[in-house]
C-alpha cells in the first residue's frame, strides 16, 4: 500500500514539483528563523548573575541654583535612604553597568603590573569589556557573588578596601584564559590595571552578571571600579548620570512603595531631590519590550511562511481531490473506508514534505558549511544537538501546517458520494 | 474582459480564494515592510524636508594625550555647545542649521500650585522651527532674540496645552518646568515619536535649560545637529563648506590635542536612520542586502504558490485557448492576455493587501514601529499621512507587477505553447 502510494506520488511529480520547490524554500527560511528564535530565547534560560527581587530604582533630579556644599547634601540623601526602615542597601553605579540599563558602553583596560603591559580591550580582542564604577553596596543589592562562590558580602568587602580597588567578572578572566593563557583568574589578584591614567588594584573576581535577559552570558565581561562615596569627584555624578537602586528587606516589601512615596520629601537634601521609585521588575519589563518587539517581527515573517504553506497545500490538494474524484469514488465503491481515503491524502502530503525536507537538509548543510548564518555571533553555539533540535522543530511546524492544509480537501473527499461522482463520470 | 475574468474566478471558488488570499498576504507583508522603512525616511510633517536633511548626530573625537592613533582610542557621543557654536552655526551654504538635545528629557510640568505631570522636553534653538515644519495652531516659535536673551519661552503641543490650561488659550500663559517658570509662546499639533528629530511635547530655548552646560568633554555634550540644505541647492556644496570649516576648526582645537573623526558624517536621512551607535559607521550595504533578501522571500514564496494555482485555473481552459489559437491568435497574444487577465486578480489581492497593511499598522503600531532605547512620555503613534504616500502606491503597484510576472509567467508560457490537436481533442495537454 505504502509503496503504491509512493509510486502514485512520484507519478504525479509534475504537479508536486511546484509544491516541493516551495516547501524547500520555506523549510530553509523557517529553519533559519527557528535558529534565530532559539538564539533569542536560549540566553533567557542562562543565569542572570544578579537578583532584582525586592529591588527598587530610585529616580532623582538635581535642583538648579545653589551649589554650595552640595556634595555633602547628596551624601546626606544617601544616608537618609540607608536609614529608612526596611532598606537593606543603596547601590550606586556609573556608566551603565547596572542591569537593564541599556548602555552598550565599553572600553579597554591595561595590566600595568606585568612587564610587557598586556592590553585587554577591543584593539586586541573582538569582545569588548564593560567598564564602570559601583559602590560596595552594588554587590549586596544585586546579590552578585564571587566567581568561586564567594558571597556578595565578600565582593563588597573586596572592592571597598579603598578608592583604587577593582573587581572583574570571571567571564573577563575566561577571555584572558583563552587569549593569553592565564590559567587561573585569581592569579591576577593584586595586579594593577590602568584606566584613564589611574591605576586600580584587582581585589576580587566576581561571578558574571548579564546586561539583560536576552543577551548572551558569554559576551559580558565586566570590570567594576570602586565608587568611593567620600570623593566629591564621584559624588558630582550622583543624580544625573548615576543609577541608584535600593534593596528592601523581604518583610518590609509589602506596601513599601506607598510608604516611600508618602515620605518622599524626607529624603531630599542639598540640591538632590528624590522624585520617586520604580520596582525593578518594571525596569526589566521595559527593557525586554525592546528586545521582544524585534522578536515579534520575526514571528510575523514565520506566520507568513506558514500561512503560505497552508494556502499552497490547500490549493494543490483541493484541485487534486477534484481531479481524482472519480478515482476516489471507485476506491470507495470497492470498499475503501472514508478514513482510509483521508489517511491516503495525508500520507501523500507527508511524503512530499519529507522529500522536500531531505533536499532542504542537504542545502542547509551546504549553507552552514559555507558559514552562512544571518545575525548573531557567527557559528557560535552551533553543535549537532542544536542543528537536530532546530530541524525537528522546523519539520514539526511544517507538518502541522500540512495537516491543516490537507484537512479541508480530505474532508471533502471523504464526503464524496461514490454513486453521484460515478454517475457524473 | 473584466466580466470574463470575474466569471473565470467564480467558476473555481476555492482556487480563486486561495489565489487572492496568497496575493493579499504577500502584498500585505511587503507593504508592512515598505511602511516600516517609509516612516523612517519618507517626508511627513514636521519632518517634511527629510530629503534636504543632513544630520550630524554624534561627534567622534580623540586627544593626542590618550593615544597616537585616534582610531584606536576615541570618544563618541552627542556634541558640546562649543562645537555647535564654532563649527556648525557659522555654516553659510545651508538654508538653516539647528542644534537640539539628542533625546528628550522627562521633566515635571505643571501650573504653579497644581499637581505636576511628566512631560518630554527638548532644548533647542530658533532655527529648529525653520528646519522642522511644525503645525502651529496658535502663537509662534520663540525667536532668535528670545534665544540670545535666554528668555524662558516654550512651545508646547496641544496635549500639554490642554492638560495645563484646559480649553483656554495657552499662548502668553505661564507654567513650570522642573520648578522654573516659562511662558507659552506657541502651541503646535502633537508630533509622532517616529519623527524622532522633531519629537517632543515641549520645546525650550537651549539657553534657558541646563543641557547647554552638561558637557562630558570639551567636544562632547548633549547636542546633535541637523542641517537643512537649500531647495534646489547642492548637498555637495554644503559638504564642501563643512569640510573647509571643520579643517579650520580642527586647527584651533588641535592646540589642545583634540582630533575630530568625522567618519561619514553628516549623514543623509536614510543613512542616519541606519546608524545605530555613535562609534560605528552604519552598514548601508548590509542593510540593502538584508532588505533585498526579505523582499525576495516575500515575493518568491507566494509566487511559487500562486504559480501552481494559476496553472490549475488555466488547465480548465485549455480547449478555450486552443480554439483561440485555431482562430489565429498568436502565442504572444495568448501569453499577454493571460498575464493581463491575471494582473486583475493580482490587483484585487494587492488592494486587499494594502488595506490589511494599513489596518495592521494601526493595530500593531507598538510592534511594527517600536523604537529601541528611547523613553518618551507619549506612546508611538502613526497617522495616514505618515503611512501612505504616492510612492507607497507606486511600490505596491510595482510589487504587484513583479508578483504577477513571477506567478503567471511560466503557466502563461506553457498555455501559449499547448498543442492544438491534443487540446481540441480534450486531452489534458497543459499537464
Amino acid at each position: 500500500m505504502k509503496r503504491k502510494l509512493l509510486k502514485q506520488t512520484l507519478s504525479q511529480w509534475r504537479s508536486n514539483v511546484w509544491l516541493t520547490i516551495e516547501l524547500i524554500i520555506i523549510i530553509i527560511v523557517t529553519w533559519y528563523i527557528v535558529d534565530l528564535l532559539t538564539q533569542v530565547y536560549e540566553p533567557m534560560s542562562q543565569p542572570r548573575g544578579f537578583d532584582i527581587e525586592y529591588c527598587y530604582k530610585i529616580t532623582t533630579t538635581i535642583e538648579e541654583g545653589d551649589s554650595s556644599s552640595t556634595m555633602d547634601g547628596r551624601r546626606e540623601v544617601l544616608s537618609r535612604l540607608r536609614a529608612y526602615p526596611g532598606v537593606e542597601g543603596v547601590a550606586i553605579s556609573l556608566q551603565g553597568i547596572e542591569p537593564y540599563n541599556g548602555s552598550m558602553s565599553s572600553g579597554a583596560i591595561r595590566d600595568v603590573s606585568t612587564p610587557d603591559s598586556i592590553s585587554f580591550g577591543y584593539s586586541q580582542m573582538f569582545r569588548c569589556i564593560r567598564l564602570g564604577y559601583a559602590n560596595p553596596d552594588f554587590f549586596r543589592v544585586f546579590r552578585i557573588g564571587g566567581f568561586r562562590g564567594e558571597s556578595p558580602e565578600d565582593m563588597a568587602e573586596a572592592i571597598g578596601r579603598g578608592r583604587d580597588k577593582m573587581v572583574i567578572t570571571g567571564c573577563f578572566v575566561e577571555l584572558i584564559d583563552t587569549a593569553l593563557t592565564i590559567s587561573d583568574p585569581y592569579t591576577l589578584l593584586g595586579h594593577r590595571f590602568d584606566m584613564g591614567g589611574f591605576a586600580y588594584e584587582l581585589t576580587g573576581v566576581a561571578q558574571t552578571f548579564k546586561r539583560d535577559d536576552t543577551s548572551q552570558q558569554s559576551s559580558y565581561s565586566t570590570a567594576v571600579m570602586n565608587f568611593d562615596e567620600s570623593i566629591d569627584g564621584y559624588m558630582q555624578y550622583v543624580g544625573g548620570w548615576s543609577d541608584i537602586t535600593i534593596r528592601v528587606r523581604p518583610e518590609a516589601d509589602k506596601g513599601f512603595t506607598d510608604r516611600f512615596i508618602a515620605d518622599l520629601d524626607h529624603f531630599s537634601a542639598g540640591d538632590l531631590r528624590v522624585t520617586g521609585l520604580q520596582p525593578f521588575d518594571q525596569v526589566r519589563k521595559a527593557r525586554e519590550k525592546d528586545a521582544l518587539n524585534a522578536v515579534k517581527q520575526i514571528y510575523l515573517i514565520l506566520g507568513f511562511l506558514l500561512a503560505n504553506v497552508f494556502l499552497g497545500i490547500l490549493g494543490t490538494f483541493w484541485y487534486r481531490t477534484r481531479q481524482r474524484a472519480s478515482e476516489l469514488a471507485v476506491r470507495m465503491s470497492f470498499g475503501a473506508s472514508r478514513a482510509s481515503v483521508f489517511r491516503r491524502l495525508m500520507t501523500e502530503g507527508i511524503i512530499v514534505l519529507t522529500i522536500a525536507a531531505v533536499i532542504s537538509g542537504v542545502l542547509i548543510a551546504a549553507l552552514l558549511r559555507a558559514e552562512i548564518r544571518p545575525n548573531m555571533e557567527l557559528m557560535a553555539g552551533l553543535d549537532t544537538e542544536w542543528i537536530v533540535r532546530t530541524s525537528v522543530i522546523t519539520y514539526l511546524l511544517l507538518l502541522v501546517m500540512i495537516f491543516i492544509g490537507i484537512y479541508f480537501p480530505a474532508r471533502m473527499a471523504m464526503r464524496l458520494d461514490p454513486a453521484i461522482v460515478l454517475k457524473e463520470e | 474582459m473584466l466580466k470574463e475574468s470575474i466569471y473565470n474566478l467564480r467558476r473555481q471558488p476555492v482556487i480563486s480564494i486561495v489565489t487572492i488570499a496568497g496575493t493579499a498576504l504577500s502584498i500585505f507583508l511587503i507593504m508592512v515592510v515598505v511602511m516600516m522603512q517609509q516612516v523612517r525616511t519618507a517626508p511627513y510633517a514636521p519632518e517634511s524636508n527629510r530629503d534636504r536633511f543632513l544630520h550630524y548626530p554624534y561627534i567622534s573625537f580623540s586627544n593626542s594625550q590618550w593615544t597616537d592613533n585616534p582610531e584606536e582610542s576615541n570618544s563618541n557621543g552627542p556634541m558640546s555647545w562649543f562645537v555647535v557654536k564654532n563649527l556648525f552655526y557659522p555654516l553659510e551654504t545651508p538654508e538653516a542649521v539647528t542644534a537640539y538635545t539628542i533625546s528628550t528629557d522627562v521633566y515635571s510640568i505643571g501650573v504653579k500650585g497644581e499637581k505636576p505631570f511628566a512631560g518630554d522636553v527638548r532644548d533647542t534653538d530658533a532655527a529648529y522651527f525653520k528646519v522642522f515644519d511644525f503645525k502651529f495652531v496658535d502663537g509662534k516659535p520663540f525667536s532668535q532674540e528670545d534665544f540670545d536673551a535666554s528668555l524662558p519661552r516654550a512651545v508646547i503641543d496641544t496635549n500639554v496645552a490642554a492638560r495645563l490650561f484646559g480649553k483656554q488659550s495657552a499662548v502668553g500663559r505661564r507654567f513650570e518646568i522642573n520648578g522654573g517658570e516659562y511662558t507659552v509662546c506657541g502651541v503646535v499639533e502633537p508630533v509622532s515619536t517616529l519623527a524622532s528629530h522633531a519629537y517632543s511635547q515641549i520645546w525650550i530655548p537651549a539657553t534657558t535649560g541646563h543641557m547647554i552646560e552638561a558637557d562630558w568633554s570639551t567636544l562632547g555634550g548633549m547636542f546633535t545637529v541637523t542641517i537643512l540644505t537649500r531647495e534646489g541647492g547642492s548637498e555637495q556644496e554644503v559638504r564642501d563648506e563643512f569640510k573647509r570649516r571643520s579643517d579650520e576648526f580642527g586647527k584651533t582645537i588641535a592646540e589642545n590635542g583634540w582630533v575630530i573623526l568625522h567618519r561619514g558624517r553628516p549623514y543623509t536621512q536614510e543613512v542616519n536612520e541606519l546608524s545605530s551607535s555613535s562609534n560605528n559607521e552604519p552598514d548601508i550595504e548590509g542593510a540593502h542586502r538584508r532588505n533585498l533578501i526579505i523582499y525576495a522571500i516575500l515575493l518568491l514564496v507566494p509566487a511559487i504558490n500562486l504559480s501552481s494555482m494559476t496553472h490549475s485555473r488555466l488547465r480548465r481552459r485549455v480547449s478555450e485557448i486552443a480554439v483561440r489559437r485555431a482562430f489565429g491568435a498568436t502565442r504572444s497574444v495568448i501569453f499577454l492576455d493571460i498575464l493581463t487577465e491575471n494582473f486583475l486578480v493580482t490587483l484585487i489581492g494587492g488592494i486587499i493587501g494594502i488595506l490589511m497593511s494599513v489596518v495592521a499598522a494601526f493595530l500593531f503600531v507598538d510592534v511594527l514601529f517600536s523604537q529601541s532605547y528611547v523613553y518618551y512620555v507619549s506612546s508611538v503613534s502613526v497617522d495616514v499621512s505618515m503611512l501612505l504616500h504616492w510612492s507607497t502606491f507606486g511600490w505596491a503597484l510595482l510589487f504587484c507587477f513583479f508578483l504577477n510576472m513571477l506567478s503567471a509567467g511560466i503557466p502563461a508560457m506553457q498555455m501559449a505553447r499547448i498543442g492544438l490537436v491534443n487540446s481540441l481533442r480534450g486531452k489534458d495537454a497543459g499537464k
